[in-house]
This record gives structure tokens, sequence and C-alpha cells, in this order.
């Protein structure tokens, strides 16, 4: 969970300590489409695991981000 | 990236380089979806099981969108796109050999030019990218540029649209890089194909001879060759290979 956030906060440029479930795209002003993906490919980069375009295109919050990658890595085990 | 086992599509691939470059990835092993508009010479291609060719007009969406359609259900992943189609075509900004709105660089032809090799290129490559990433996979997007993109007198569109190309590999460099996708950019100079004798006179031809210092011209396979170095070397990424002989030197 803490290392989700840091690579949150370092994607976007902001301080994962400043960072709650709800914080959503409109909070952080560098959250834009680009780095969107930028932040995606490090989650998948850090932790081998791959989301579905689905999954991509509605992990638009921190809280989100965090129970999709969560999921997957229950489910890698 | 190794060629064998990879999918690839390759447009304007029917004849001339694109058909080049279709022959060396299946050579090395690869299926290749063909993709060209002439209907005649799609149908007369004899590609090994695995590969097939389908007509389509990169200038038109529709088109497009159902070729990709087509090769993402056969293929389910495509590693290697390769955009070459293309057409070229010459007329001065203004011909002063002409009188009236005659002397104007025809619009109707910069609007030609325009919509296949620079909306094209990037209509298809849209689609495709986008199937990369929903696939996750490893992809290498290779544009097929000019030397034109520097500036040929009497190539306003021509080469507007393959400068645009070159900004658009560089582009997609850096977006796709993340995913690790790459772009590169292919730029032939002065080459001996059907294309450019159907659209240049021979003494314009005998002229670029002389200019280039290897005192010659390229052919198709040389650029396929470079196409496939650039597919091969994992590192290339939003460069554009010159393929001119010596020519800017």
């Amino acid at each position: 969970m803490s290392e989700i956030l840091e690579i949150i906060g370092r994607e976007l440029k902001t301080d994962a300590a400043g960072l709650t479930p709800e914080t959503g795209l409109a909070d952080i002003a560098l959250w834009d489409s680009l780095k969107h993906m930028d932040l995606i490919a490090a989650l998948e980069d850090r932790f081998g695991i791959e989301f579905t375009g689905d999954e991509i295109a509605e992990m638009l919050s921190v809280g989100k981000i965090v129970d999709t990658t969560t999921a997957h890595l229950a489910r890698k085990g | 990236m190794e060629i064998a086992g990879k999918r690839a599509i390759v447009t304007g691939g029917a004849a001339g380089i694109g058909w080049a470059v279709a022959e060396q990835l299946l050579a090395g092993g690869a299926a290749v979806a063909v993709l060209d508009r002439d209907v005649e010479a799609v149908e007369a291609l004899a590609l090994p099981d695995g590969s097939f060719a389908l007509c389509c007009d990169i200038a038109d969406p529709g088109s497009v969108a159902d070729a990709i359609a087509t090769v993402a259900e056969r293929f389910g992943h495509v590693d290697i796109l390769v955009n070459n189609a293309g057409i070229m075509r010459s007329a001065p900004l203004v011909n002063m050999l002409r009188r009236g709105e005659e002397r104007l660089h025809d619009l109707k032809l910069w609007q030609d030019v325009i919509a296949v090799n620079l909306t094209g290129t990037f209509d298809i490559t849209r689609h495709v990218a986008d199937l990369m990433l929903a696939k996750r996979t490893r992809g290498v997007i290779i544009n097929i540029s000019s030397i034109a993109a520097r500036g040929n007198a009497g190539q306003t569109a021509y080469s507007a649209a393959k400068a645009g190309v070159e900004a658009m590999t560089q582009v997609w460099a850096k977006e796709l890089g993340r995913f690790r996708i790459r772009a590169v950019a292919v730029a032939p100079g002065f080459m001996d194909t059907a294309g450019a004798r159907d659209a240049l006179e021979e003494a314009v031809l005998e002229k670029w001879r002389e200019q280039v210092p290897l005192r010659r011209l390229g052919t198709a396979d040389e650029v396929a060759s470079a196409v496939l170095s650039a597919i091969g070397n994992d590192f290339l990424n939003g460069c554009v290979i010159a393929l001119d002989g010596g020519l800017q030197l």
C-alpha cells in the first residue's frame, strides 16, 4: 500500500503523504492522460502486473488505483 | 526484436518498397499482413500460410478501421507496423508558366498528399498503437519518411507530409516508449523505384544520380534492410535513419 502511494506521488510529482483514497485526477494538476500512462507503466513495471484497458480508464482516484493494484497482487499471489 | 515469430503489418505492401519490406520480414520468419489499396496487386500476392493481404485505403478511416479489426482478429496482436503507404505528387507553389488561378499549387493535390502520407499514417498508427497497448506488446512502429522532409523544391505537399511523419515519429517515441513501444523513421534519399519513375522524368533521375556521392540511386531492398535493422535494434527510438548514399553530407 505505502509503495503504491510512493509510486503515485513520484509519478505525479506530489507528496505521497497528502494522498487520500478520494484524491482524484482533478485534484492534482499534473495528472493528465500522459502522466496517467506513466503512472500505469510504473506500477506495472514495479509489480510485474498488467492492467486491462478498462481498469486503466477507471483508475482515476488514489483509492481506485490502490484497490485495483492490490487486487492484481492478490491474484498474483 | 527478433523477427521470427512476430506479426507485422506493412502498408502499401503489395509493391515497391513495401513489398521489399514484406519479403524480408517473411524471409525472417514473421507473419505479415500486407495492406494495399491496389485490389489487383493484393489479389495477385502469393503469401505463405499465416500471412495475408487486405485491400485498404489508408486515406479512408473506415477502410483503416475495418482492416485493423481484421488483422486484430486474425493475428491477435501486432508486433511491427511499417507505415510505408504513400503517394508522391510534385508541383511548384506557383507555376509561372501558367496564368490566373492555374498558377497556384493545386489545393486538391495538397489535400490528397496530406490525406495519404500524413493523415493516413496517423490514422492507422493510432489504431495499431491502441492494440499494442491493450495487448502490452513491446512493438515497433517504422515510418517511411523521405529526404524530402528537409524540403524538396517542387514538392511542398510531399515534403510537409514527410516532415510531419518525422515529427510524429518523435512524439510516438516519447509517448509510447514507457510501454517499450518504439518508433523509428527511415528516410530514403533518391531511390530507383517504380513510384519515383512514375512521378519523375529520366532526366531528373539522372541529375539525382550525379548528386549522390555513391553516384547511384538506392534500391527498395536497401530500404527494407534499413527497416529490418531498425526493427532489430531495441535501443533505436525516435530517430530518423537517413538512407541517402551520403547525399546530405
